[in-house]
């Protein structure tokens, strides 16, 4: 792909701007928030280039964003952020990606790191059986065709409502984990296809479940009321729509190429085809995407409910009694339609994160009551061998980056040169060693994301702390860790 | 092998070639098959057709992937071989049978079929086609 050579001015220590005189048809300029480390790693390849690109889409306010976990994505790079009106806005499947609401549930309990450490392998076990994972896997959960309408519908309320999980879970998901306007007509027989098999199932690649210890408070009022302290156990679970998501992607990728041309602009880049928001195939597409976000939400809650089984199997004692509560689920591939501020106005916008996450800070009405003095918690997970990171959304953001931040911590290895690095046997003691057990369902992947495949997402969270875009509230570590 | 695989920091990409137009697309199938899935086991115990209405040379390879993709993740249907009957409109027979996961070994997961970099072209004699997946 070649190193990045484009223009560009450093802001302040957190950020660069890429001038909107570098390409012909940019609008606005680029934002990276990156500081001098992450800058580096960032233009080898042509990341910032897709961000001039974005940049060049009619009708994006303000400017092209992106975060410090940026790397190259299809169409938008991975951590890209836009926004347009909704009026006359465009929607663009480049701007979401192809695993639609890819994203992070954490759970947190009243378990210590001493009560939990000599049953981590079992507990990995246990988890292992129960939770459907790895490549090709098949989720517990047989739905009829009306019901899995009925789960585009009503996402993770239709898990609760089957008995996976309780309505408070609900409460501190975004979106309640039933994003309204989905149109089930809107989502192909094909996607429903994929989609039926898989419901409740963990799925492959980068999504895992981990057991975690919070090892670092950095802003106790906010971690106190987000129910986290030092030392206590939380469990993070990753996963996306699945096949679902994917042909949803897949299908409208495809008409939205066919009927781009109608709007005869010329695209520097053909996986940015977009159509506006208010036309018949703008309004088809989100519908669906609605439809894929409110699929991956119950697929979480569902995972949920099992990894509350294994805990009270593991633990002989009530997921209740266990505090095994949900601290938040966020989003992490997905549009939405929210109202912001621009230039003194309220507006409604279509925001567009891609591998990037909501960070709202106190006063938006779509934080939960129970956060409304504190912000919204914000999930970012890191590699297997490393930490993940609860921050909490900030007013800073709001203005800046239409309330985004970081989502993880952004891949730098291919997965060919990472099969290179180390057999998973040497990596599953690397990381034995470092107090990490790891359950695999295939050895090939495993290797395939080991932690030296990804920025260290420490230093992607430095960056956005430091930017003040959203700020550190406490720091996990891993304990065990089980991959499809 | 008229077929390898291509580098990418997320993803993976297959670069294809043969003496004809119709050799590339059977290579580029099979080298996308065998990615997601062991095919030594696997017969041609059924066969199906695969009409693909795309407009560009580049749009076929993909829309073809792609409807094999949607075949192995929804149909649970894993292809042994691949006959391309038709080019103009593309026609492609497959044929495969029903995964059985006690004999069938599944690989990688692939989520899409992108059109980053994907081309199906002529360079000489030869005929080349590439493309990118999203794992």
């Amino acid at each position: 792909m070649g190193r990045w050579k484009g223009p560009f001015r450093r802001i302040d220590e957190f950020k660069i701007i890429i001038p909107p005189e570098y390409k012909a048809g940019m609008k606005v300029p680029g934002i990276i928030y990156v500081d001098e480390g992450l800058w580096e790693t960032t233009q080898e390849e042509q990341a910032p280039e897709q961000v001039a690109n974005v940049a060049t889409l009619p009708g994006l306010l303000k400017y092209s964003l992106a975060m410090p976990d940026i790397h190259w994505g299809y169409g938008f790079p991975i951590g890209g952020v836009a926004a347009f009106e909704t009026a006359d806005g465009i929607i663009t499947p480049g701007g979401i990606g192809y695993d639609i609401n890819c994203g992070v549930r954490l759970l947190r309990t009243d378990l210590t790191l001493n009560q939990v450490k000599n049953k981590i392998e079992l507990l990995l076990e246990t988890i292992f059986r129960n939770v459907p994972s790895g490549l090709g896997s098949k989720g517990k959960v047989k739905v009829s065709q009306n019901e899995l309408d009925t789960v585009l519908i009503k996402g993770a309320r239709f898990a609760v409502e089957k008995g996976y999980g309780c309505k408070e879970d609900l409460v501190f998901t975004e979106e309640n984990g039933e994003m309204k306007g989905a149109d089930t007509q809107a989502v192909s027989v094909e996607a429903k296809k994929r989609g039926f098999p898989q419901l409740g199932s963990l799925g492959s690649g980068n999504h895992f479940l981990e057991i975690q210890y919070v090892d670092t408070i950095y802003d106790e009022k906010t971690a106190n009321a987000f129910g986290l302290k030092e030392g206590q156990i939380t469990f993070l679970i990753h996963s996306g729509s699945r096949g679902l998501g994917h042909q949803v992607a897949t299908d409208y990728i495809k008409i939205i190429e066919r009927t781009s041309h109608k709007y005869q602009v010329k695209l520097v880049d053909r996986q940015l085809a977009f159509v506006p928001l208010n036309s018949d195939e703008g309004k088809k597409y989100f519908s669906a995407m609605v439809g894929a976000a409110n699929y991956a939400w119950a697929n979480r809650q569902m995972i949920t409910h099992w990894v509350r089984e294994s805990f009270e199997e593991v633990f002989k004692s009530s997921w209740e009694k266990l505090g095994l509560k949900q601290v938040y689920d966020v989003a992490h591939n997905i549009a939405k339609i929210e109202k912001h501020t621009v230039d003194g106005v309220e507006k409604e916008l279509i925001v567009h994160r891609k591998g990037a996450t909501r960070a709202f800070p106190v006063g938006r009405p779509e934080i939960p009551d129970y956060y409304k003095n504190v912000g919204q918690p914000v999930l970012i997970p890191g590699d297997m061998g490393r930490y993940s990171y609860v921050l909490v959304g900030t007013q800073k953001g709001l203005e800046e980056t239409w309330g985004s931040t970081c989502h993880g911590a952004g891949r730098v290895m291919s997965r060919t040169a990472a099969k290179k690095e180390s057999s998973a046997q040497e990596l599953l003691e690397s990381l034995k060693k470092k107090g990490i057990l790891v359950k695999a369902e295939s050895r090939g992947t495993l290797v395939e994301e080991a932690p030296e495949a990804y920025k260290d997402v420490s230093d992607v969270v430095n960056v956005v702390h430091g930017a003040g875009i959203s700020r550190k509230v406490c720091r996990m570590k891993p304990l065990g860790v089980t991959k499809g | 092998m008229a077929f390898r695989y291509l580098e990418h920091t997320a993803d993976i990409g297959i670069a294809a070639r043969g003496e004809s137009k119709e050799q590339v697309i059977e290579e580029i199938c099979l080298a996308f098959t065998n990615l997601i899935y062991d095919s030594e086991k696997v017969k041609s115990q059924e066969f199906r057709e695969l009409i693909i209405d795309s407009r560009t040379n580049a749009g076929k390879i993909v829309d073809l992937l792609s409807k094999i993709l949607y075949l192995i993740d929804g149909e649970d249907f894993l292809i042994k071989e691949v006959k391309v009957k038709n080019f103009k409109p593309l026609v492609v027979i497959v044929g495969g049978e029903l995964m059985n996961p006690l004999q069938h070994k599944m690989k990688s997961m692939v989520k899409a079929v992108t059109h980053y970099k994907a081309y199906f072209r002529k360079k000489g004699s030869t005929y080349l086609a590439r493309v990118y997946l999203d794992i």
